[in-house]
This record gives structure tokens, C-alpha cells and sequence, in this order.
């Protein structure tokens, strides 16, 4: 049972890759057979959309809604759990130079040990996987991926043309609330935080919407205009996120919270004695710029520089028509690494 | 060893772990926008960052810019549209690269006017503030291309064919007036900035509005106080009288911006929507009158002012009386109306009227420099030269005889008065016109510059590249000067007695006229008259001055 993470992701990677270069070698195609005439080049339903779900997500046990929307709408479900996917490669990114990263809290739909707790970082992972996986189910819909979207079923191509995807962003919420809130008679503190916790992350999409508008009439005039919504950037949602992390709230029975706030439990155990932190990347520093804090993450163990020296293209300039002529340039950075004994887990 | 391989085996998947990074991540897509196919460039950029919209709707909103394109009102608006619709995606660096702000700011110039006439504003995508500036990245046509080069039917492919290909007709700045004719003027399009930026314009209308005021009242005053006590003002002072006629009316067209629009006063419409700087057309009767009320009363005022120092001679050089000279008045009236007339004329005849770029009113000499030297320059000239060799003529006499008068002991006060009067206005008179006609030459010197290489463009073989532009307040100096004539003329009514000609006549107008008149004639003709008894025989004077009817004896004598 341990290894089966490794088995799906690994499935998904490879097929991820063989996508993307089959993707690239059509892209070099001036014209692509049955694609619209005068269409803009779409980005295809991706072929991990087309499978239906893994196993690990058809036989679910902690999620029985996922079981369920797997039988009956496996396309929304798995851009849900990618969604979810991305939204932890971003939290990692985010927190990367903070002493919890993070980088083990595991995707909220095979039921990580770190979502049977309350602490502080719990409700990050519970708010994140649910924005993410509304975002996700969201940007599926725009991109034409799950049938069953509203954008579909209602208008068509009608709805396309004029008034964009509006409905992708509720559908994403939707979808999100139904496959991620457990159902049962079972009423604890905990799964009240849980459940705040969840519905923080889908205000935070809803947050973040951006509006977009488009002007109709001769020559672009604003003789008539429409006007939609939708969702942010995902980096832009896990830096909203992560500020309400950083001013998360004790939960007592008797405290009164907004349903934008992160709430928890019990305190968070220290990092320094959950994991060893040797090889992490505690700093990085070039001409310009410090981030990392190495005395703090590293537990106190020391921690080594190595010096890189990247070559990067700078000062570019346009040339008319059409080149960019380049300066190549040396970037030096300062990479600094916590010392100690590497831990077991990365080696295969 | 084995770490650091594991480490890396298990980064990399996680670098091409989402199917949302096609659709999220942006990357270079080849163009398939039909109103752009055909660029210069074939990659852009996806998503397109700049409208913030999908990719399902980029096509249809090209299609709204399709009658804005086909009105060709720059010769890069094609490629200005597509860049905000593809911006170019260089191969290798995915960004979004999009036009330059100052591209932006020039086709706005150029096709604002279009829009404007059917009551559209300019487009929300096209917004001139979401262009970058350098040293972003952006794309700008070289400087040949948009200053200097020229319309072609389509954008190049290749940059060597654009460079190498031979011009054919105007500047893209410039109004081809007869595409059929290779000899045809390449006109300066209506409200462009080719000689002169928008801030020389307004700063020269804006003083030239004033000093018209300024002048054109001090003008009008002087006529009316001439009009209103006309006995009292004889030649040569009556000359001041039509002078100050037509220094107000030449005024006139310089406050017309106050009321009339820069295009209307002085644009000519071609038949394909384009409208330029009027040369030599008629169609515009704003410009015509403009150019008749300015060039006919100006010319007009330098010859009665050449008639002033001409009567000036004669009475005080060659001691005629002012009889004599009033009884030649319609020689001088001839003079001065004819001449102005027929160099109207023949402006008129040679199609010499132009409109200038920095005042937008109509004249002579604007944009053709021969015109501007012989029908500005020499006429002008000549009117200052000969009128100051007649006024030196004339006040050497007056000095002549004002120390013959000393010798003699009598009162001079009077006509050194007269002389001072008559030394403030010629000198308020001619150094004006000598500043006016050193900044004509100027103006001369820099069109015959720009003409060759502008409004004569299509008779060179090679390219048209401008000299440096012109200074403006030079041309400023002109306009200045040329409005200040008008204040010469208070030195002959800044007394005491326009105070009582104006009291007479709002409150009595005939009545009390004829009492202050008997008084002064008396007084002021023993001076202008001076008797040349000698002072050896006192008792002859005596006996006049007892006899009031001797008193007139000696003058017919003399």
C-alpha cells in the first residue's frame, strides 16, 4: 500500500510526458486536421482526462463521494485531484524557505496523517486542496476538457463566443464541496474545523475572481460590452492562502471566526524533531537579492554554501523585424545547504 | 554520488507533473488569427496576457478591428493591431512582446480623427497607457520606416527588401496631392507635427492671440480718435490715420483661433478623407480671407507708413506747407491702396497662398520659400529702407532749422516736441519691422531646407532624410513683431487732447468744438511758420505785430 503513491504519480508523470511531446510535436503543424477553421490552436483534452480515475482514487475508502463522481463523472474528478496536485507544488514553492514546507502533507484525497490532526499547518492543506481542486475543475471547464460543465450543456458554442466561461468558476466550487466534504453522522471538533477550514479555501477562489470584459462594435468600440468572471492565477490563490495561514486562529467553542479564516486545534509539533532537515536548501542569495533565514530552519546543525555561476540572457533588445538580440550575462548565486546525515527516504 | 542522483530522479518528474501547464503556462504557438497571418513574424505568444481573454474569442475580436485596418490610416496600423491581438513570441524566450507606446501614440495621431467621425472613441485594447516604454522589450519599426519611408501595400517579409526598395512617393507623414503626378507637392498633413511638437504650436497661438489684442485695440483706438477729431491731424500725421486702419485689420486673423478650429481656418479635404495644410488651393474660404485681411493691409500699412516718411520729407525737408501737401493726398492714397493691390493680385495669380503649420492661418511664404522672399522679404525691405532714408532726410532739415531758430533766439519747445513725437514713432515703427524682417530671413534659410526635403519630396532620387527642426521662437520673434506695430501709433494720441476730443465727443459732440479749436491754431502756426525778418530792423517787426492784417503779408511771401 506504501508504494501505490509512487505507482500513480509515476503512471501520470510518464503519461504527462509522452502528452507534452506528442503535444510539441503537433504544435510545429501549421494546420491541424479537424480543428475549426480560423481557430485559435486549443490545448487537447489531455489523454489521463479520457482513462477514467486510477484505482487508488476508485477505491477510496475516507472520500465515499469520490467513489461515487469517479462511476459517474471521472473527468471533473481527476482535474480535481490535479488541481490538488499543483496546488501542493505551489505551496512548497511558497513556503520553501519556512521551517514546514509543505512538502509531505500529501494529497487530501488519499487521506494524509497530517489531515487526522488539527494543527495549524492542517488547515493550510485543507484550504489549499480545496481551492485547488475547485481552481483545477475550473480551468478544466474554460478549457473545454469535462463535458458535463455548464458552459456545455446550456449554450454551447454560443456561450463561448460571447460571454466566455462564467459558470466554469461555480461549477469548479461545486464540484470541489460535493467530492472533498465527508459525509456521515459523525460530528466532532474536528470535523467542524475541517469543514470551516474547506469552505475558507472556496471563498478564496471566490476572493480572487478576476473580472475580464471585452468591447463589441466597429473597430473594437464600446458600443456594446460584456463583461465575465474568472479564477486567479493558483500562485496568486496560495499567496492568499498562505497570509490567512500566517494569521490562523486557535478554535475554542466559544470563539467567533469569519468564514474567510483559517482555524486549528492544537499546537503545531516542532519541525526540528518530526524530520531530519539535512540537505534541505535553507538560503539563496545573488547580487541582488537574500531569501532563507539558515540558522533557523536548519535546527541549528550548520549549513554549507555552494557557489553557482548561470549564464542568462539579459538586456534584450528588439530588432526590427523580428529578432531579439541578447547580451549573455554571468549570474553568480549563492546556494546554502543544511548539513547532516541525509535521511533514508531519498534514496530509491 | 548516489544522493545527488536521487535527488535529480526525483525533481525532474515533478517538473512535467500537470496537465494544466499547457493551458496555464504561456509558450509560442504559430498565428492563427486570419487577419495576421501574414506578419513579418509567425510565433505568438499564448495566452495572451494584454486582453486577458481566451483564445475561443481572440478571433472574433480581431474581426471588429477589420474596417479600422482597411482604412490604411497609418502605414503600420496593421501591424499595430496584431501585435496587441499576436504579440510576437521569440523562439526560445516565450514572452509576449507588443508594440512600443510612442507606435501606439502615432497611429493614434493619425487614425483618432477617423474614428472620431463616426462617433467612436478609441478602442479600450488599443489604450496608448498599457504600452510599454523601453527599455522593455517591445517591437518599434526603424526610423526610416515610420519618418521617412513609405507606404507599401503590405508589410515586408524580409528586412534587405525593405531597405533596398527605391521611394515612389510621399512620406508616410506627408499628403500625396496628385499621386499621378511625379511633380506634385507632398503637403503636410492637417494637424501634424512635422516642423513644429504640439507645445510650439500652443505657445505661439496662445501669445499671438494676445499681442493680436493688444495691437488690434491700441489700433482701433488710434483710428477712432483720428476719426473723431480729423481737422486736428493734417499731413504727414494723417497718414498715421490709415496706418492705424490697417494695422487693426491685419490683426484680425490672428484671434480667429479664438473662434474657428485650426483645420477649418486653414485645411484643404481630398477626395479620400486625408486633408493637408492648404497650398496653393482656393477651396478654403477661411484661408483666402485669412490670407486677405493679413497679407493685402499688412503690405498696406508698411506703404502708408513709406508714405508718412515721404510727406515727412516734404514738409519738413523740402517746406511744404500742409496745403500743399493735402492737395496732393490722392497721389499718396494711390500709392499706397494700388501697390497693396497688385501684389494681392499677383500673389493671387501665381497661387502662392499657404498655410503655416505653426499658427495655422494662410499667408504667404509659409511653406514656399521663394514666395516668401520676394513677395515678404524685398517688398518689406524696400519700404524700410527708403522710408528711413526720407525721415533721415527729414529730420536732418528739422535739426537745421531748429539751430537757425536757436541763433535766433526764438522758442523752440514745440518742434523739438513734434521731433520727439515723430523720432519715438518712427523708432517704435521700424525696429519691429527690422526684428520681423531678421526672423523672415531666418524662416527663409530653414524652408529652403525643409522644402526640399518635405513638400518637394518626390522630385528627389533618394530618400527624403529632414534637416534639423526649425527653432520656434524665432518664428515666435516674427509673429511678435509683426503685432507689435500697432503701438507706434499711441505716440500720437497719448495728449491731453485726445482726453478732450473724446470728452467733446461723448457729452457734446458739436457744441463745444468750435470754441477749443480757435485758440490752438494760433499757437502752433508761428512755429511751423517762423518769420525771417532781420533782427536788425525792430521797428518793421513792431509794426506787424500792432497790424493783424501784416501778420499773413510775410507768410505769402515766404
Amino acid at each position: 500500500m506504501r508504494a501505490a503513491p509512487f505507482d500513480f504519480f509515476f503512471q501520470s508523470t510518464a503519461l504527462s510526458t509522452f502528452f507534452i511531446l506528442c503535444s510539441l510535436a503537433t504544435n510545429e503543424i501549421p494546420t491541424i486536421s479537424g480543428a475549426p477553421a480560423g481557430k485559435i490552436v486549443q490545448p487537447p483534452k489531455p489523454n489521463i482526462l479520457k482513462q477514467g480515475c486510477p484505482s487508488d482514487l476508485l477505491h477510496s475508502r475516507a472520500l465515499r463521494s469520490i467513489q461515487l463522481a469517479c462511476r459517474t463523472h471521472p473527468a471533473t474528478v481527476i482535474s480535481a485531484f490535479e488541481g490538488v496536485q499543483e496546488g501542493l507544488q505551489n505551496c512548497a514553492n511558497r513556503l520553501r524557505f519556512q521551517q514546514w514546507d509543505c512538502s509531505e502533507a500529501g494529497n487530501i484525497m488519499h487521506d494524509p496523517p497530517l489531515l487526522r490532526q488539527g494543527f495549524r499547518e492542517s488547515s493550510l492543506i485543507w484550504a489549499l486542496s480545496s481551492a485547488s481542486a475547485a481552481w483545477g475543475v475550473a480551468t478544466a471547464c474554460a478549457q473545454g476538457w469535462i463535458d458535463d460543465c455548464a458552459c456545455n450543456n446550456q449554450m454551447g458554442q454560443n456561450e463561448y463566443e460571447f460571454g466566455g466561461c462564467t459558470h466554469g468558476v461555480q461549477h469548479g466550487i461545486t464540484a470541489s464541496r460535493k467530492l472533498l466534504t465527508k459525509v456521515g453522522a459523525v460530528n466532532t471538533l474536528l470535523r467542524k474545523v475541517e469543514k470551516h477550514n474547506l469552505k475558507a479555501g472556496r471563498l478564496a477562489i471566490k476572493k480572487t475572481l478576476i473580472s475580464s470584459c471585452k468591447c463589441h462594435g466597429v473597430s473594437g468600440s464600446c458600443q456594446q460590452k460584456t463583461c465575465w468572471k474568472r479564477t486567479a492565477t493558483l500562485e496568486h490563490i496560495t499567496d492568499y492562502l498562505v497570509e490567512k495561514y500566517a494569521r490562523a486562529k486557535l478554535y475554542t467553542d466559544d470563539s467567533v471566526v469569519k468564514t474567510t479564516d483559517l482555524i486549528y486545534l492544537e499546537a503545531s509539533p516542532d519541525v526540528c524533531k518530526a524530520k531530519s532537515v539535512a540537505g534541505r536548501v535553507c538560503a539563496w542569495r545573488n547580487e541582488t537579492h537574500t531569501q532563507g533565514d539558515c540558522d533557523r530552519l536548519c535546527c541549528g546543525n550548520g549549513f554549507s554554501i555552494r557557489h553557482e555561476v548561470v549564464r542568462v540572457k539579459c538586456d534584450c533588445e528588439f530588432v526590427w523585424c523580428c529578432n531579439l538580440v541578447c547580451k549573455d550575462c554571468i549570474q553568480h548565486r549563492w546556494i546554502s545547504t543544511c548539513n547532516g546525515t541525509p535521511p533514508k527516504s531519498l534514496i530509491f | 554520488m548516489m544522493h545527488s542522483l536521487g535527488i535529480i530522479l526525483l525533481f525532474i518528474p515533478l517538473a512535467t507533473g500537470s496537465i494544466f501547464d499547457q493551458a496555464v503556462k504561456g509558450k509560442c504557438i504559430p498565428i492563427d488569427i486570419e487577419l495576421c497571418k501574414d506578419l513579418p513574424y509567425n510565433y505568438t505568444y499564448f495566452p495572451n496576457t494584454i486582453l486577458h481573454n481566451d483564445q475561443h474569442t481572440l478571433q472574433t475580436h480581431t474581426e471588429h478591428f477589420k474596417p479600422l485596418m482597411k482604412t490604411k490610416c497609418h502605414p503600420h496600423i496593421h501591424f499595430f493591431i496584431c501585435s496587441v491581438f499576436a504579440p510576437m513570441c521569440p523562439i526560445g524566450m516565450p514572452q509576449a512582446v507588443t508594440s512600443c507606446k510612442s507606435v501606439c501614440e502615432q497611429v493614434k495621431a493619425d487614425c483618432f480623427s477617423i474614428l472620431e467621425e463616426f462617433g467612436i472613441g478609441w478602442p479600450e485594447p488599443l489604450n496608448c497607457a498599457q504600452f510599454p516604454d523601453p527599455p522593455e522589450l517591445c517591437m518599434k519599426p526603424t526610423e526610416d520606416e515610420i519618418t521617412g519611408g513609405f507606404s507599401a501595400p503590405r508589410l515586408p517579409t524580409k528586412g534587405s527588401s525593405s531597405s533596398s526598395s527605391k521611394p515612389t512617393g510621399c512620406p508616410s507623414d506627408l499628403v500625396d496631392v496628385d499621386p499621378h503626378d511625379p511633380k506634385s507637392h507632398c503637403a503636410f498633413a492637417c494637424q501634424s507635427n512635422v516642423m513644429f511638437s504640439t507645445d510650439n504650436k500652443r505657445m505661439v497661438r496662445s501669445w499671438s492671440i494676445w499681442f493680436a489684442a493688444a495691437n488690434a485695440g491700441v489700433a482701433l483706438f488710434s483710428f477712432l480718435t483720428f476719426a473723431i477729431d480729423r481737422k486736428r491731424f493734417r499731413f504727414p500725421e494723417r497718414c498715421v490715420f490709415y496706418l492705424s486702419l490697417c494695422i487693426f485689420i491685419s490683426s484680425l486673423p490672428y484671434l480667429t483661433p479664438l473662434f474657428i478650429d485650426a483645420p477649418i481656418r486653414s485645411c484643404h479635404a481630398l477626395g479620400n478623407g486625408r486633408s493637408y495644410l492648404s497650398i496653393g488651393t482656393f477651396d478654403n474660404s477661411y484661408c483666402l480671407a485669412s490670407f486677405l485681411l493679413n497679407y493685402f493691409f499688412s503690405t498696406a500699412a508698411a506703404l502708408w507708413w513709406l508714405m508718412f516718411s515721404f510727406t515727412l520729407y516734404l514738409s519738413g525737408g523740402r517746406k511744404w506747407v500742409p496745403e500743399g501737401i493735402e492737395a496732393c493726398s490722392s497721389y499718396v492714397h494711390f500709392v499706397a491702396w494700388g501697390l497693396s493691390s497688385l501684389a494681392t493680385i499677383i500673389v493671387l495669380i501665381f497661387n502662392k497662398v499657404d498655410a503655416s503649420e505653426l499658427t495655422a492661418l494662410c499667408s504667404v511664404g509659409n511653406l514656399n520659400s521663394i514666395a516668401l522672399l520676394w513677395f515678404v522679404i524685398v517688398p518689406r525691405t524696400i519700404c524700410i529702407v527708403i522710408g528711413t532714408c526720407f525721415i533721415v532726410g527729414g529730420f536732418a532739415s528739422m535739426c537745421r532749422e531748429r539751430i537757425s531758430f536757436r541763433t535766433r533766439g526764438t522758442d523752440t519747445s514745440k518742434l523739438e516736441k513734434l521731433m520727439v513725437k515723430m523720432g519715438f514713432f518712427c523708432a517704435l515703427f521700424i525696429l519691429p519691422n527690422v526684428i520681423e524682417l531678421v526672423c523672415q530671413c531666418y524662416k527663409f534659410m530653414i524652408l529652403t531646407q525643409w522644402t526640399r526635403m518635405t513638400i518637394d519630396c518626390k522630385q528627389q532620387s533618394g530618400a527624403c532624410h529632414r534637416p534639423t527642426p526649425p527653432q520656434a521662437e524665432i518664428y515666435m520673434t516674427a509673429v511678435i513683431s509683426s503685432l507689435a506695430t500697432g503701438f507706434s501709433c499711441l505716440m500720437w494720441v497719448l495728449s491731453a487732447k485726445t482726453v478732450h476730443a473724446w470728452k467733446n465727443f461723448i457729452f457734446c459732440g458739436m457744441c463745444s468744438s468750435a470754441p477749443v479749436k480757435n485758440p490752438i491754431e494760433p499757437s502752433t502756426r508761428p512755429l511751423l511758420e517762423p518769420p525771417t525778418a532781420p533782427p536788425p530792423q525792430p521797428p518793421v517787426y513792431m509794426q506787424m505785430a500792432t497790424n493783424p492784417q501784416n501778420s499773413w503779408r510775410p507768410s505769402k511771401v515766404v
